[in-house]
């Protein structure tokens, strides 16, 4: 009789031969001297593995109530029927799907079963059709049209649609973003994307107010830097102000010296000016701006400047070096003029940028969060924000203040002590946008180390309907009007844009990562929309026991 | 299928499984959790075996992500999860060499092989992980039986390797 197998032996001694089998092998194991002395060595080698691996043993676990469980899952799918999450979900769901089916595909085909039988074995997999492992291909359908279609359709038929979707995608968000852009991307490459975000963070009621007296509510917000204090000169914060501050003092020449400007708000960081002759509301996008030629160069020079942000770089350290005014319209000749070609021939520029969300101020925009939702998922999700402006570009701001700047109450970990907070300019990297101002409160733990929780608020931003623009123009035939729904609508599909990377980044999340010093951050993103760090010079385990007690 | 039993009896398994694969025991929460979260939406038939199913794939894209994203992103690889921090240090030590070179001696395993091994430490059945790997069950017991004596041989060497530096030192 020949002798066993060692597979057979390891399966015997898992216990998972069958008893016909078992029985056959024992009555050799009884004869067979050579075999009873290999099923010792093969227990052995058994021992030693099991024995092996048990020395990777992780440490307490978190495990959450099933419940949370569940209301996560009703969350997303929530999410998914108004399309706010659903690309996550599909996307993964996709995924897997796709290592499914090549996975009972091969196991049909080394089977020798016919392509439609597999398809029968995935089906068998989910009698009901949304149960078992093979319902991620009623996600899957919509991309390759069914899971038939997946054996049916020949292997390198699959990649080359792929391709070409990716192809046709890439070229098609190139253009919205040029066209959301407005400035020629070979002179602001990647940044220009960066800080033209907070744009489509400004409330629209604010349009009308630039277009009356753009200068002064402009300088009033370059004073803010002056109030803190310690106001940095490096990142992009100070830059995006500086070139305020610039526009702010040629508008200051320019502008009627007895105007006005009234402060509301509690922070002079938050302040939300209004020029007392304006109207609340109208401002009518539609008529011709009303102030002098300059103010409305100065305008497009200020849009322009922020939408491009190595151009507001350029133009604050222009502005710095020479006069103000002469000089900040003058660094910025492609900007200035980069508008829609419409413009040209048409009404002022400025106008019609009116209709469209304008930036209104960081302090402004903080303090509208609530109002104004608006999506900044995708900058922190896929950077270590910890870092990301270096030590020197964070404010210190008193813990008062922080609610404001974070435009919602911040996380605190209320079982440490605090020692400060800190407001941080919104990283900016080249694959993604600049977020909403980041938040550090610093924390001293029991044995004296410094932790910092670093926080930053990414909220969903209802998309702008394209007639809202039109309706501020109040005349919908008008072609200022249709224009501005055409802005509307470049920049809805420019905000979904980034709600794709945005989703593509937040993958990442959660995850723990170890700084060049040894700090260690361990960065997650809760319920509510946060995106959350906690760093510090400690264990690993010891910062994600403290982000259980993040409240 | 009660899924809030299957949770109260596998998450531990599933985390612990995930904790061996990628060796960051947050991340292992988390996509134990996510893999839950799936299977709260779409109540597999088998939920045992869909459950490592998937988070065996999440494993495999998490990985494929990091790798395309990493720039200069360091991932957690040691084990400071594993030593209790009351650990005298040469224990300490001792530990972590181990869990180091078993780490070393996983990684030299073929995905499948690897798979395999740690799903019958969780007590998953031959059909199981014939159904998680997508292997014949036939053919699940010579995968065990390569596994293993890879792993051990793989161990051995690199201990002998270790104290032979050691000993250098």
């Amino acid at each position: 009789m020949p002798h066993i197998e060692e597979a057979a032996l390891h399966a015997y001694l898992d216990g998972a031969a069958p008893p016909a089998d078992a029985a056959l092998l024992e009555a050799h194991l009884a004869d067979c001297e050579r075999c009873r002395a290999r099923i010792e060595d093969v227990r052995e080698v058994r021992e030693r593995a099991s024995g092996l691996l048990a020395s990777l043993e992780p440490g307490p676990l978190h495990a959450p109530a099933f419940a949370e469980l569940e209301a996560r899952a009703s969350r997303r799918s929530a999410g998914a029927v108004d399309g706010a999450d659903g690309r996550r979900y599909e996307s993964g769901a996709g995924v897997i799907a796709s290592a499914d089916d090549r996975r009972y595909e091969s196991a049909a085909v080394r089977a020798g079963a016919r392509p439609d039988e597999s398809a029968a074995i995935r089906a068998g997999e989910c009698p009901d059709g949304s149960a078992g492992a093979g319902d991620h291909s009623d996600h899957h359908d919509e991309a390759v049209g069914g899971s038939a279609a997946v054996v049916a359709t020949p292997w390198w038929r699959r990649p080359s649609l792929a391709w070409a979707a990716s192809l046709t995608l890439a070229f098609g968000l190139g253009w919205l973003l040029r066209a959301e852009l407005g400035a020629p991307s070979g002179l602001f490459p990647g940044p220009a994307a960066s800080f033209d975000r907070p744009a489509a963070t400004a409330p629209d009621a604010g349009a009308p107010e630039r277009d009356e007296l753009p200068g002064v509510e402009q300088k009033a917000l370059a004073e803010a830097p002056n109030e803190t204090g310690a106001a940095n000169e490096q990142g992009s914060l100070a830059a995006v102000r500086a070139d305020i501050d610039a526009a702010g003092r040629a508008a200051e020449q320019a502008a009627a010296p007895e105007s006005r400007i009234a402060v509301t708000g509690e922070s002079p960081l938050v302040g939300v000016v209004q020029p007392p002759g304006a109207p609340p509301t109208g401002g009518a996008a539609g008529e011709p701006a009303a102030g002098p030629p300059v103010q409305r160069q100065l305008q497009e020079t200020g849009q322009a400047g922020v939408a491009g942000g190595r151009a507001a770089d350029e133009a604050v350290r222009a502005a710095q070096a020479a006069e103000p005014p002469a000089v900040a319209g003058a660094a910025l000749p492609d900007a200035a003029v980069a508008g829609p070609p419409a413009a040209a021939g048409g009404p002022p520029a400025a106008t019609q940028a009116a209709a469209t969300p304008q930036p209104q101020g960081l302090g402004a925009r903080a303090g509208e969060v609530g109002a104004e939702r608006f999506e900044l998922e995708g900058a922190v999700g896929a950077m270590s924000f910890a870092t990301a402006g270096g030590p020197g570009s964070y404010l210190l701001v008193s813990v008062g203040d922080v609610e404001s700047w974070l435009g919602a109450p911040p996380r605190r970990l209320p079982e440490l002590t605090l020692l400060r907070a800190e407001v941080g300019p919104p990283p900016v990297s080249l694959d993604g946008p600049s977020g909403s101002p980041v938040v550090r409160l610093v924390y001293r733990s029991e044995n004296g180390q410094e932790i910092i929780l670093t926080q930053q608020l990414t909220v969903t931003r209802p998309e702008q309907p394209a007639a809202a623009g039109a309706e501020r123009g109040g005349a919908p035939v008008d072609p200022d009007a249709r224009l501005s729904a055409e802005a509307a609508r470049r920049r809805a599909a420019a905000d979904r844009e980034v709600l794709l990377r945005a989703d593509m980044a937040a993958d990442d999340l959660p995850a723990t990562v170890v700084e060049p010093d040894g700090t260690i951050t361990y960065r997650w993103r809760d319920a509510d929309g946060y995106l959350l760090a906690l760093s510090g010079l400690v264990d690993a385990d010891v910062l994600r026991a403290l982000a259980y007690r993040v409240r | 299928v009660d899924l809030s039993e299957i949770y109260n009896e596998n998450y531990r398994s599933l985390v612990r499984f995930l904790y061996r694969r990628t060796g960051d025991q947050a991340l292992a929460e988390d996509l134990a959790q996510e893999a839950f979260v799936r299977a709260i939406e779409h109540q597999p038939a088998q939920p045992r075996a869909w459950l490592y199913q998937v988070a065996a794939n999440l494993v495999r894209d998490d990985f494929r992500r990091r790798a395309v994203r990493r720039r200069h992103l360091e991932l957690v690889g040691d084990e400071r999860g594993a030593v209790p921090a009351t650990a005298a240090p040469d224990i300490a030590y001792q530990q972590r060499e181990t869990v180091r070179r078993v780490r070393a001696a996983l990684a030299e395993l073929t995905p499948t092989d690897r798979d395999g091994l740690l799903l019958h430490e969780e007590g998953l059945s031959y059909e199981e992980i014939a159904e998680v790997l997508g292997l014949s069950k036939g053919s699940v017991g010579t995968t065990l039986s390569r596994a293993r004596a890879r792993l051990a041989a793989t161990y051995e060497k690199l201990e002998t390797t270790g104290s032979q530096r050691d000993a250098a030192h």
